[in-house]
């Protein structure tokens, strides 16, 4: 069928609008199809971003904000369990500076942390811009591309599932059908809370067979930030000084996305600002660290494992710089210690040491 | 990449939209591209395997139609004894060519796939005779679609051979006609003659072909991830330990896996025919409503058709037709006569189409005996096929033709146990506790219906599927396209359908977690 130009048109207007129509059914449907529990341990994809939310109003000692990397490495029950100090973590997929921002004015609404920790992975793009600078740039690009091949179809499906869970959570909680009643048509954003307070764990492991080769070039270079990125960590200072909160910068274990030069150029930013900067990628920070168990995709995150021995130094770190007073046998935070019975258990299941 | 996943839903975007924004001479090429990446994607270095292929069969084929050329050229100015001999000479050359590039494509086939079952059955052989070879079978990871592409070689260099079809002059074009991502996996296996001018040729866009095509795909989809992936919880929980379930739950495990089968394997051919619909190429059909059949022999050819069609022409009708089958053939009418004089040359040749057609499934005894125990049963009709000729009773009464149609389903049934179970043991075990120890109490409890990650929510959803299949099937069967009369209507209804497969597919199906959905016929 050969159509006119006129007919084009209309095609491309119907089509436009069944598309239209389906993501306004996709939004309204993962609205119904969003867990109505109280305390849901597996999370809640796009709202687990927002988990200072669900706890009571000003309860937050320590808030992280970053990427996936975050989310994946911060665990705010093993720091509660090693020193009743609460925390919550909101981490989201490839989020950047100007998010991070937007969500910490966000959660300064209902928190007022003490301290604020921001994970610097996200003040870069995914790929690291400097992979070896011995070699061309176009080499590096075919390395990257290499590695895209082999490992991003893999895990295309997965990432792109749990992505698009993040905005349309049906697809996270599609298995609920059978229990949808009347309820679960109210919005249930402004009530959750959730165990693991922001932590997602992940047991699966694929080793990174590189050890720390990948701090091992580029000494004296800087990966400079992109002049937005630089705006935006400026008001990210501003906002948690005038809000109270002692700014800590902590970049967790990537060997994908981490390099010295990035290292450089951030430590050049925390002296600027005169603020703390952890690097987990230095060799020896994190004791007993391993790139062939700690990892859950081949060293571009950490499994729950790598999370423990990352928390249990950003627990040091604020045990040993901050006075926090446990609230373990506080009767407020009675649910903060059936949560962490909760985590425990999961990892007792998945063979974790504690 | 299986089809079924997001991967292949956001390839078939990419490649449609570049197959119809670049020039139509050119189109072809933008499948080529495709087709290799999602080759390369799946059998990353094997695709080496895919390419040695195309290259002997490109040769071989060349070489033997160039013997056509030339027989044909001169065959004018020759005497009709001259002509008889050069058509002899030039007949033993093509013979020696096709057997070359049979042999050659067939060998990697057999050594990738079936080099373990012959260690294995040599080892078994020699331990009957107490001597121990020491040999461990060793097994070689499979190129993506090998028993497809090979087959369809096959077929293409025996075209030629035969003069049906020219041989291809652009090595890449034979590349992309072998491995056409939509037909790579899981067939359906194409002719050249029928599918070369439309992957070459290139076609325009047209939207109402978009609109049947996705409709067929979203059906497929919801065949394979809803109904198949769901119906396989049951169907693994018992088949991989039998013996901790009664004779009903096994019984129940082969009629859903029967069901599983049939739903995804259609549910493919819907996917891919659906893929290639909508870039304006029509691929074969291989399934015809099977399940309404009143013999095995219907069966067969409403059931994995393309397979059916394959063996017959590339090994029934040349076995047939061979010098051994012909003296056969001779020998059994001067000494049995009518009928059955007739029946033997058949039984012969079908003994091979039957043979291959278990053979070509698996490297393992037990598909060799699915392909055999249709063989047999086969044969035991036409044989008796006189006595229940003499019967008198009408054959066109709707009992008996709804007791031929259950009959070629138990049959059926029977077939897929062997086909899924571990080995022709587990097969004998589940077979014979459905007869002796079929226990009523799992009805009572609902054990039946429950098992892991399996409750009888699903097990109703599956019923569901089963009625819906039942219901589109009877419409098929009356000729109704259905797809067609969709799109006759207002252009909303199409849309509510869409609508209604998208999300059934969103909420119904089985993905997320550590769900890997993998097709069975792709592992043929």
């Amino acid at each position: 069928m050969n159509t006119t130009k006129a007919n084009d048109k209309y095609i491309i207007l119907r089509i436009i609008a069944f598309v239209l129509l389906f993501f306004v059914l996709l939004n309204a449907l993962s609205i119904v199809f969003v867990p109505k529990y109280k305390n849901d341990s597996n999370g809640m994809v796009g709202y687990i971003v927002k988990s200072y939310k669900g706890e009571s109003k000003n309860s937050i000692d320590v808030f992280m904000v970053g990427n996936s990397d975050a989310y994946r490495a911060f665990s705010p029950m093993y720091i509660w369990g090693e020193s009743g100090i609460t925390s919550c973590v909101s981490g989201k997929g490839k989020q950047d500076a100007k998010g991070a921002y937007k969500v910490l004015k966000d959660m300064y609404r209902y928190q007022t942390p003490e301290v604020v920790i921001v994970e610097t992975d996200m003040f870069y793009d995914i790929l690291p811009r400097i992979r070896n600078n011995s070699m061309p740039a176009f080499v590096n690009k075919l390395l990257d591309f290499k590695d895209f091949l082999k490992d991003g179809f893999k895990d295309f499906d997965d990432a792109a599932t749990s992505g698009i869970s993040y905005y349309f959570p049906i697809l996270k909680y599609h298995g609920r059908w059978h229990e949808i009643n009347c309820h679960d048509f109210k919005n249930p954003r402004a009530s959750y809370s959730f165990d693991f307070k922001g932590f997602i764990p992940d047991f699966k492991t694929r080793a990174y067979t590189g050890g720390y080769s990948y701090m091992s070039t580029n000494y004296g270079k800087k990966d400079e930030l992109k002049r937005s990125t630089l705006k935006y960590v400026d008001k990210i200072i501003k906002l948690c000084k005038e809000n109270g909160s002692t700014v800590v910068f902590a970049e967790a274990p990537s060997a994908i996305s981490w390099n010295t030069a990035r290292h450089n150029a951030v430590k050049g930013l925390a002296e600027k600002y005169s603020v703390d900067f952890i690097d987990m990628n230095i060799e020896g920070t994190l004791e007993d660290f391993n790139w062939l168990t700690d990892t859950k995709d081949g060293g571009d995150h950490l499994n729950t494992g790598g999370a423990q021995k990352a928390s249990r130094y950003i627990c040091n770190y604020l045990n040993t710089n901050f006075n926090f007073e446990s609230k373990k046998h506080n009767s407020d935070f009675d649910s903060w210690n059936q949560s962490y019975s909760k985590y425990t258990k999961e990892l007792h299941k998945n063979e974790v040491n504690i | 990449m299986s089809y079924s996943s997001l991967g292949f839903l956001v390839f078939t975007v990419i490649t449609g939209v570049f197959y119809f924004i670049i020039p139509k001479k050119h189109r072809w090429a933008v499948l080529l591209t495709a087709s290799l990446t999602f080759y390369a994607i799946n059998s990353k270095f094997l695709t080496v395997f895919i390419l040695l292929s195309t290259a002997v069969l490109f040769i071989f084929a060349k070489l033997i139609d160039k013997q056509n050329g030339l027989y044909k050229e001169q065959k004018s100015k020759l005497e009709k004894s001259e002509r008889k001999a050069l058509k002899a000479k030039t007949d033993k050359t093509k013979q020696f060519y096709i057997a070359l590039a049979v042999i050659i494509d067939a060998a990697f086939l057999l050594v990738l796939k079936y080099t373990g079952f012959f260690m294995a059955t040599a080892e078994g052989i020699f331990s009957l005779f107490g001597a121990d070879l020491g040999i461990k079978p060793i097994s070689f990871i499979l190129p993506l679609g090998i028993s497809y592409y090979t087959l369809t070689g096959i077929s293409y260099v025996t075209d030629v051979y035969r003069g049906i079809t020219p041989a291809e002059q652009n090595p890449l074009k034979l590349l992309l006609f072998l491995s056409f991502f939509p037909h790579i996996v899981e067939g359906p296996f194409s002719r050249y003659s029928e599918l070369s001018p439309q992957l070459f040729e290139g076609s325009s866009f047209n939207y109402l072909r978009l609109k049947s095509g996705l409709i067929r795909v979203l059906w497929g989809l919801i065949k394979k991830i809803v109904l198949a992936d769901r119906a396989a919880f049951l169907v693994n929980a018992v088949f991989d330990d039998p013996s901790a379930f009664s004779g009903a739950n096994s019984l129940f495990a082969v009629l859903f896996y029967t069901f599983q089968i049939y739903a995804e394997f259609s549910g493919c051919m819907d996917i891919v025919c659906g893929v290639s619909e909508m870039l304006g190429i029509n691929l074969s059909e291989n399934f015809r409503q099977p399940f309404f059949s009143k013999s095995i022999d219907e069966f067969w050819r409403r059931w994995h058709i393309t397979l059916g069609a394959w063996l017959k022409d590339y090994v029934f009708y040349p076995i047939s037709l061979s010098k051994s089958s012909k003296k056969l053939s001779g020998f059994c009418r001067k000494k049995l006569g009518g009928y059955y004089g007739s029946l033997i040359p058949v039984a012969y040749a079908l003994f091979f189409v039957w043979f291959l057609n278990g053979f070509w499934h698996g490297a393992s005894w037990k598909y060799v005996f699915y392909g055999i125990y249709y063989y047999a049963l086969m044969m035991l009709g036409k044989i008796l096929k006189p006595l229940f000729d003499k019967a008198k009773f009408n054959r066109d009464n709707k009992a008996f033709k709804a007791f031929q149609i259950i009959r070629t389903n138990l049959i059926v049934f029977a077939g897929m146990l062997i086909f899924r179970s571990h080995d022709l043991k587990t097969a004998g075990y589940m077979f014979k506790s459905i007869f002796t120890s079929f226990n009523l109490s799992v009805f009572a409890d609902g054990s039946i219906v429950k098992y892991e990650n399996f409750t009888i929510n699903d097990f109703i959803i599956v019923i569901i599927g089963v009625l819906a299949l039942l219901f589109v099937g009877i419409l098929k069967e009356k000729g109704i396209n259905i797809r067609e009369r969709i799109l006759e209507r207002h252009y909303l209804l199409t849309w509510v359908i869409l609508m209604v497969f998208i999300f059934t597919l969103i909420i119904f199906g089985i993905y997320g977690g550590d769900t890997v959905s993998t097709f069975i016929y792709g592992q043929f």
